[in-house]
């Protein structure tokens, strides 16, 4: 095993600096600029090209991209985020401020995601073609149906028209006022973990299923287990490798939903940082967002590789 | 009714919707503070040599002018303060906005400005909710000739008692520089073209500005009084530098009515009353609580729970949600003010591609363009307009005007456009099968183009629709890849923007039109400061582009809302952001609940 994740360890650098290279081109194909926007701020029709030029000089742009490629990832690998090209700031004392709150939301939104999809998913399995299986068949295609974006919308109206209620402002921070912040949060978190819930739910039914129609479950059974142990303890286990898989990504979708969780419910994390960076052009600090979060992916995707060990003792790393 | 015959009476009534104009208190107050700074005799349009030769005397009648009306507006101010019970210090304002994060007013560009500066640092000059330019830190500028202006400013500025400034007074130095900071000669610094034709910013004595241009620019006070203006200490930049002022929240020292007191990023800023405001009284409020919220549906949401005071409805405010505001936060609860503002929409042609070339067949489809219709069913909060903005007073033609033009007209006048559009069509002789698509932002709304195609199919053009999503729509625009498409007009506050979009050399001109009169108009256009002088060449230039031009057709100036409380006293509309927060320095609250 210490071979293996040695060897994925060494890989690490390698995904990460094709996963740059991926994420600087990608940038660069997105239509408009920031020289465009500052351009159109001066007094109009006075701009010209030794303007735009001067501009370009600037940014760096006036570099081939491949000089810039190599100017940039040279300063990200000495430790240097840079600065953002709108606000001046440090993108590292940015991240440092923003990252524990967006940490927050998705470790909350793990802890409603995971009990409630496997919680679901089990219950659901166990109660095949019950009421109580429709309902939740019924509710999770629903829930897989409405897009994040819709539900964080229709969760601010609706206790708005119902009870006039809105979130308390202004947001606070974790470690200043606990209580109000588990009231601000939980709710993002809960739109944030509904969607992937239910993919998890609808998955975790399925292996379940599966798993259930097994000679050693019909065993158990016949030993006398009771049906909680059967379901918890000889079941539940050998459903486990595509639902850690699942639960990986979800670190994926979790961020990604993060960019629309916290712009729509005002939270200062760092999915609300990539909405403004993007908004303005920033490149500099959507570049690094992007490496940075699909570094930590890559690093997550690892551990789900690893942790199939545990649940499933026949598999050995080579 | 021939469209020739048309604009012949059009003409020939020049002189008497001028006088209806002039009658109006917006252009009257604007004509004397812009005559003011420039040197035109407002009732003798030909004399313009004699007009400059006499600036100081002229300048002495508008500053009376002026006087006389503040004078005027002071008293009515009173009087609906008394009536309502006289003005009320205290309190603080919980409004919403999106963080800016960038404090520096001379590097500020596309939605990076902290919202909180505009009431942190403040303006020399300023341009009022009615666009006339106006005094703040100085005088109005004297006019010595067309190249030299003398800015006085007043005695009893001071700057906010914080470190290094600790209050000292704001002098013609402090103005030089920071006026001299936005025309430096650094990218960073995007203002600098407003200033290029400037040779020098200098303090003449301690209260003295004087400021020499290289060259006619009449645009230039307005530039020097605009959104963005604002005046930055020497003391600060010398000893943080530039990148600390456009970041450091706790540098963002100025003059203006707030001081900022605290910020949390993306969270919430506080601002608190300046005591030493040079304006006598002023502000009203205690402070400002700022809610940075990026969302619009939590903006709303807040305001009907009860925690804001004040919100910006969305951009292109729809009716509906205006409506749904008011129906859930209760009628009581609000006050919609509709704010009329330079910026809105217009279908760019691309002159240069067939069959656009041809200005009968753009003139026929600005014939066929139902506007009511558009404006109601895209946005449901814009006004109808015309190549200049109603709110660039006194040269932007409102509704009133242009109601009368063809391609504005409704009713049987209009199917006298739509005739003259089919036969403008015939003459072109354009091969119908050689249409391109017309591209539409879809991102925004497909509704207008669909509306836009059937407005042209009434005079039988035929065009396909391409949806182009934002990113995709401004690229096209940016590069003049399209043939028509529809998308933002810029903001701005005087009529030069004209020369911007249409100008054969203009930053803006996308659709790649050129005309050398009109190249000459708008060229003579910099180099005219007399208002009623400047208005008979800005009238001309849009009777030529609506009569004969069209590169584009002009259809919507946005009229987004401001929301706010009942016992928020004292609040008008206004044009922009800038002028929302001088508005709001005499704002007051009356019986607001506890």
């Amino acid at each position: 095993m210490r071979a293996y994740v040695f060897r994925r360890m060494l890989l690490l650098p390698i995904t990460v600096l094709l996963l740059s290279i991926f994420v600087f081109g990608l940038i660069r194909l997105v239509p408009g600029s920031v020289i465009d926007a500052r351009l159109s701020a001066g007094f109009p029709g006075t701009a010209d090209a030794d303007d735009r030029a001067k501009l370009e000089a600037h940014f760096g742009l006036d570099k081939p991209v491949h000089i810039q490629y190599v100017n940039w990832i040279g300063q990200v690998f000495s430790g240097d985020l840079g600065t953002s090209w709108l606000t001046k700031e440090s993108i590292l004392d940015n991240f440092g401020r923003r990252m524990p709150v967006t940490v927050e939301l998705l470790v909350l939104t793990l802890l409603i995601y995971i009990p409630l999809g496997i919680g679901t998913g089990v219950w659901s399995a166990v109660r095949q073609n019950r009421a109580d299986d429709y309902s939740i068949r019924f509710v999770t295609i629903l829930f897989l149906a409405i897009p994040n974006f819709w539900l964080a919308t229709l969760v601010v109206v609706i206790p708005l028209v119902l009870w006039g209620y809105a979130p308390p402002l202004p947001y606070q921070q974790l470690w200043e006022d606990p209580g109000k912040n588990l009231i601000q949060m939980i709710v993002p978190a809960v739109v944030a973990a509904l969607a992937g819930a239910a993919v998890l739910g609808r998955v975790a039914r399925s292996e379940m299923l599966e798993v259930l129609r097994q000679d050693y479950v019909r065993t158990a059974y016949a030993k006398g287990l009771a049906a909680r142990i059967v379901v918890t303890r000889h079941a539940l286990r050998n459903t486990m490798i595509p639902l850690i898989t699942l639960i990986g990504l979800v670190f994926a979708t979790g961020v990604a939903g993060s960019v629309i969780v916290e712009q729509v419910f005002a939270i200062p994390g760092m999915g609300r940082y990539l909405v403004q960076s993007l908004l303005t052009n920033d490149l500099p600090v959507v570049q690094v967002w992007m490496l940075i979060f699909g570094a930590a992916f890559v690093l997550v995707n690892l551990l789900v590789d690893l942790s199939y060990g545990m649940f499933d003792p026949r598999i050995r790393f080579q | 009714m021939s469209e020739r015959n048309y604009w012949q009476r059009m003409r020939s009534n020049r002189m008497s919707r001028r006088s209806l104009l002039r009658a109006s208190a917006r252009a009257g107050v604007g004509a004397a503070g812009l005559a003011l700074v420039g040197c035109g005799d407002d009732d003798d349009d030909d004399q313009p040599a004699a007009a400059q030769a006499e600036p100081e005397q002229q300048a002495d009648q508008q500053a009376q002018a002026v006087q006389q009306q503040e004078e005027q507006q002071a008293a009515a101010e009173a009087q609906a303060q008394q009536a309502a019970g006289g003005s009320k210090y205290g309190g603080f304002v919980a409004v919403a906005g999106d963080d800016g994060g960038l404090f520096d007013p001379a590097v500020t560009i596309h939605g990076g400005t902290d919202a909180s500066i505009f009431q942190v640092y403040d303006f020399v000059n300023y341009l009022d909710e009615g666009n006339v330019l106006t005094d703040a830190m100085a005088e109005l500028p004297e006019v010595i000739d067309e190249l030299n202006f003398v800015y006085n400013i007043k005695p009893d500025v001071f700057w906010q008692d914080k470190p290094p400034l600790n209050g000292r007074q704001f002098t013609a130095e402090d103005a030089a520089f920071g006026y001299t900071r936005f025309g430096q000669d650094n990218p960073e610094f995007v203002y600098q073209d407003r200033y290029a034709r400037v040779r020098r910013f200098e303090a003449v004595d301690e209260l003295t500005m004087h400021v020499e241009a290289s060259e006619p620019f009449s645009p230039l006070l307005t530039a020097m009084a605009e959104s963005g203006a604002l005046m930055v200490s020497r003391d600060v930049v010398d000893q943080f530098g530039d990148a600390e002022v456009s970041s450091n929240h706790e540098l963002a020292i100025g003059t203006g009515s707030m001081m900022l007191e605290s910020r949390e990023p993306d969270v919430q800023t506080t601002l608190v009353r300046n005591p030493n405001y040079y304006r006598d009284g002023l502000p009203y409020f205690d402070g400002y609580n700022i809610y940075w919220l990026p969302d619009n549906a939590l903006r709303v949401a807040q305001y009907v729970a009860g925690e804001l005071d004040f919100v910006w409805l969305q951009w292109y405010g729809e009716l509906q949600e205006i409506e749904t505001v008011i129906a859930e936060a209760g009628p009581d609860s609000v006050v919609a003010v509709p704010n009329p503002v330079a910026f809105g929409l217009a279908t760019h042609i691309h002159c240069k591609k067939e069959p656009y070339t041809d200005a009968r067949v753009r003139t026929a489809l600005h014939l066929a363009t139902n506007r009511p219709a558009l404006n109601a069913i895209t946005l449901g909060a814009g006004v109808i307009g015309g190549p200049i903005a109603e709110t660039i007073a006194p040269y932007g033609w409102g509704l009133s005007t242009l109601e009368q033009l063809p391609g504005y007209r409704s009713g049987d006048a209009r199917e006298e456009d739509l005739g003259e559009g089919r036969k403008l069509l015939d003459a072109s002789g354009y091969d119908p099968g050689n249409v391109p698509p017309m591209e539409i932002w879809g991102d925004f709304a497909s509704d207008f183009g669909q509306l836009l195609q059937q407005n042209f199919s009434e005079i039988d053009f035929k065009v396909d629709i391409r949806e182009l999503n934002t990113a995709d729509s401004l690229a096209a625009r940016q590069n003049h890849e399209f043939s028509m498409i529809t998308l933002g007009q810029q903001a701005a506050a005087d009529p030069d923007l004209l020369y911007n979009d249409l100008h054969t050399t203009g930053g803006q001109n996308y659709g790649e039109f050129s005309d050398p009169a009109l190249d000459a108009l708008f060229e003579e256009g910099r180099s005219i400061y007399g208002v009623e002088e400047r208005k008979a060449l800005y009238d001309e230039a849009q009777e030529q582009l609506l009569e004969v031009h069209n590169p584009r057709l002009w259809w919507h100036w946005s009229l987004p809302t401001v929301g706010h409380r009942p016992w928020l006293k004292g609040f008008r509309p206004t044009p922009g952001i800038t002028h929302t927060h001088q508005v709001m320095n005499a704002c007051w609250f009356e019986g607001k609940p506890s």
